[in-house]
């Protein structure tokens, strides 16, 4: 207890702007501090992580320059072996900045943006340009073999867009470089690719994608008082569940962030307005206005081109399970998805069929079922509908899990083959396939009360009230029906004004009523309030074609 | 505000088909997210990962 307490005083006795090596595990050691001078006198280098291995010793980032030789001094005080490799976590000279004062012997290695980056510098121009990473990785990388194994990982842009983290397996510890430098706001370098967007994935992505790590080795030991050049130290060997705590402090900071410049605040009224978690009132918000204002230009720059947006989602292969009896396991076209209040997952398809492309007809394949069921592994619940439909296209499952589907058919044939009457028709199934209700009159084109011009798609309140698209042809309205198929109103002409539309192609409701109708040809979702106003609210440009909208209601 | 794309899985070849490839989407209370592809011909499920 007293040799604890003795530490602790030493550590905090210290200045932790000088260079000190202590030991992490084993043969792990970290040395912290290196205060930089001139326009850096402000700035403690990062930390430099060393590992001796059988054969020389590796290490992680050099600090700013003028380190070299005190990086060499500590190492010598723990071994007599010569640095043989060096890491560099990202390209800034308060981790690279010792690399040219190192023997030349050494090889150095990074991610390979961050070798890009480095090159730009003024530190490795002319001679030094030779010190410039030789052995580069994209995603991941093993070093060494045995208990001196490392792994380097990649997993996205964060603090720049090559920040490696350095994993020493056998000891369990990580150098996470500046992707955790400290509990803080984060320092994002756009100029070097870094993303406050990205900052969250890239750290849960991490925290998800490593294993049997239980110590963190911070990009710094210390924590800068304000902008005063004085700093308190900070323990570079922090917990895994530190990281892990790192990573949701970014996700809160990040998603508050967004929601404030969706109610149009400034940033300014974004920071003001910031309210975190009380776990994170310790960390230094130095950054925040900094990061905010990233996360608005980001987030702007993003909606003018989506590819560039997060993807936190990961494709699940071979789901479902289509049975070999069904045209051989392989799908046709497929219009619509829906989950029923259970959670089970009702499909809408073409009957297996891919021709006409884009606009498959059932009509000749009436042994096939159009509607099927699967639960959420994706194994074949229920199938049917066979023989109904020629040209299956809208879908929805209402709260008492009835299945609602729209026949957009409007031709007498298709592919040479009589459509036999069918279309113009919105049908209601029970869960096990009995038809329960039909609107629409059987293949006939109009405008009425009770006929459409090719239904697209359905929507049911949770009162009853139906909602139809209408459609495909030259009605371009929205139809409602009360919940035993009564006529009540329509809304909506040809046309790309509010409350206009040009191919209305799909319909969802949301828990407060508000109608969400992908208006296919005008490129846009048109939002409306209330369904018993149906009054127009708002509407959303550049959306493809505006296929399909789907709400949680 | 879009905060998430899933990119078209048939965006390379939508040119020329000049028909959508995801047309129908739906989501449960947990982010899972379920895509019906018309030009592809596939049944799709996306886990949210983080």
């Amino acid at each position: 207890m007293t040799g604890a307490l003795s530490m602790a005083i030493v550590r905090a006795q210290r200045d932790p702007a000088a260079v000190h090596i202590e030991n992490v595990k084993n043969n792990l050691y970290v040395i912290t501090g290196g205060r930089g001078t001139g326009v850096q006198a402000n700035t403690i280098s990062g930390n430099t992580t060393v590992f001796v291995t059988d054969n020389g010793v590796v290490l992680v980032d050099t600090k700013l320059p003028g380190f070299g030789q005190a990086i060499l001094d500590q190492v010598r005080s723990v071994t007599t072996k010569p640095v043989t490799m060096v890491i560099n976590t990202h390209t800034h000279n308060d981790h690279t900045g010792g690399n040219p004062e190192l023997p030349r012997t050494i090889e150095y290695i990074a991610h390979e943006n961050t070798r890009t980056n480095m090159a730009r510098m003024d530190l490795f121009k002319g001679n030094n340009a030779a010190l410039l990473p030789k052995r580069t990785f994209k995603d991941k990388m093993s070093l060494l073999a045995g208990k001196d194994r490392i792994d380097l990982y990649y997993f996205g842009a964060g603090h720049t867009n090559g920040d490696a983290i350095i994993v020493f397996p056998a000891l369990r510890v990580a150098a996470l470089g500046d992707l955790f430098a400290r509990k803080w706001a984060p320092l994002v370098d756009a100029g070097n690719g870094g993303s406050a967007t990205a900052f969250p994935d890239t750290l849960a992505n991490a925290v998800a994608g490593i294993k049997d790590v239980d110590t963190v080795i911070t990009g710094h030991s210390t924590t800068p008082i304000g902008r005063s050049g004085t700093f308190t130290p900070f323990n570079p060997a922090a917990k895994w569940s530190d990281l892990q705590e790192y990573a949701g402090f970014t996700r809160e900071f990040v998603s508050a962030a967004r929601v404030a410049l969706a109610a149009g605040k400034t940033v300014d009224e974004a920071v003001s307005g910031l309210k975190l978690p009380d776990k994170y009132r310790s960390y230094d918000m130095t950054n925040a206005k900094a990061d905010v204002q990233r996360v608005y230009e980001e987030s702007r720059r993003a909606q003018s081109n989506p590819n560039a947006l997060p993807n936190p989602y990961r494709l699940v292969e071979g789901w479902p399970t289509l049975p070999v009896s069904m045209n051989e396991g392989k799908w046709g076209e497929l219009i619509r998805v829906d989950l029923d209040p259970k959670g089970n997952i009702w499909v809408f398809h073409r009957c297996f069929n891919t021709v006409p492309a884009g606009a498959a007809t059932c009509i000749g394949r009436d042994r096939e079922p159009p509607i099927l069921q699967f639960d959420p592994s994706g194994k074949l619940l229920a199938s049917f509908g066979q023989g109904i439909f020629a040209f299956p296209h809208g879908f929805t499952v209402d709260h008492d899990e009835n299945v609602w589907a729209t026949d957009a058919n409007g031709n007498e044939t298709v592919l040479g083959m009589s459509t036999e009457g069918r279309g113009q028709q919105v049908f209601k199934f029970s869960p096990t396939g009995e038809v329960l209700m039909t609107v629409g009159t059987r293949g006939v084109a109009g405008n009425g009360p009770d006929s459409f011009d090719q239904p697209t798609g359905v929507a049911v309140a949770a009162n009853g009230d139906v909602f139809v698209t209408d459609g495909h042809g030259k009605n371009d309205r929205v139809v409602k029906f009360s919940k035993d198929g009564r006529f009540v109103k329509a809304w909506g002409k040809h046309g790309a004004g509010p409350g206009e539309f040009d191919q209305p192609h799909d319909i969802a409701l949301d828990s407060k009523g508000r109608l969400f109708i992908a208006d296919r040809s005008n490129s846009r979702v048109q939002i409306f309030d209330h369904w018993r106003q149906a009054r127009y609210l708002h509407w959303e440009r550049d959306h493809g074609h505006g296929d399909s909208v789907h709400s949680r209601s | 505000m879009v905060t998430a794309f899933i990119p078209d899985p048939d965006a390379a070849t939508q040119e020329e088909s000049t028909i959508s490839g995801a047309s129908g989407i739906a989501a449960d209370d947990n982010g899972t997210i379920y895509a019906a592809d018309v030009a592809p011909h596939m049944l799709r499920k996306y886990i949210k990962v983080n």
